[in-house]
């Protein structure tokens, strides 16, 4: 791998805020981001609680249509 | 139950419904788009194909279109399905897994556990993957300039 191609692979995972970037004079340093796992997880939990509430919304909807209709 | 650690997400929600309303809901692909995502694969067999895509509400950012996508593990009609939930655009995102358990209680009620899970943390495997990962990039990078140094002698 050239050291582009380790320039490169370093920008993806610091767009995916899997690392952080910090720069010293010339030189960026590149530190793991522990956090990210935590926000996608923060993220997947405030998604579902809205989605279930959507879920329970749809379905009961759709039974008391189809109990008018018997 | 399904059984869980602190890296997943758990919910539950009582729906008054029967188990076969609730399951067709969150199984069918016409059914899911009504409540979930906007465009929805779900092949309703154990190895079956899922892709789920939510559009972007801001309009300046079409292409960042959210789309999950993974394979049916468990498919039990009207009981429990689950699948996995990947993001292959995001780098070194997890592989997670979504469970969906249904339970009958009392008359026409549905009881509905949700479990999300496989939030791996910094401490275990996606640290580890990603440090291996890094030792192998800063041993290429140390060999590239040791290779330039002794061109240079």
């Amino acid at each position: 791998m050239t050291l582009a191609g380790v320039s490169t692979h370093l920008r993806i995972l610091r767009d995916a805020d899997l690392v952080k970037e910090r720069r010293e004079g010339q030189r960026r340093l590149y530190s793991l981001n522990t956090e990210a796992t935590l926000e996608i997880k923060n993220f997947y939990d405030q998604m579902w609680s809205n989605n279930l509430n959507s879920l329970k919304e749809f379905v009961e909807n759709k039974k008391r249509k189809q109990g008018k209709r018997k | 139950m399904i059984s869980t650690n602190d890296r997943a997400i758990r919910k539950i929600v009582v729906i008054d419904a029967p188990p076969d309303m609730v399951f067709k809901a969150i199984s069918d692909e016409k059914e899911l788009i009504e409540w979930f995502p906007d465009l929805a694969v779900l092949e309703p067999r154990i190895g079956g194909k899922v892709k789920f895509t939510f559009h972007n509400e801001n309009s300046e950012n079409q292409d960042r279109d959210h789309s999950p996508e993974g394979e049916v593990l468990e498919f039990v009609p009207n009981q429990k399905i689950s699948y996995t939930w990947e993001h292959k655009d995001i780098a070194g995102f997890p592989q997670t897994i979504v469970t969906w358990q249904l339970e009958q209680i009392g008359n026409d009620k549905t009881k509905v556990e949700l479990v999300h899970s496989g939030f791996i943390g910094a401490e275990n495997e996606m640290y580890d993957e990603h440090r291996e990962g890094w030792n192998y990039y800063l041993d290429r990078l140390i060999e590239h300039f040791n290779s330039k140094l002794e061109a240079k002698r």
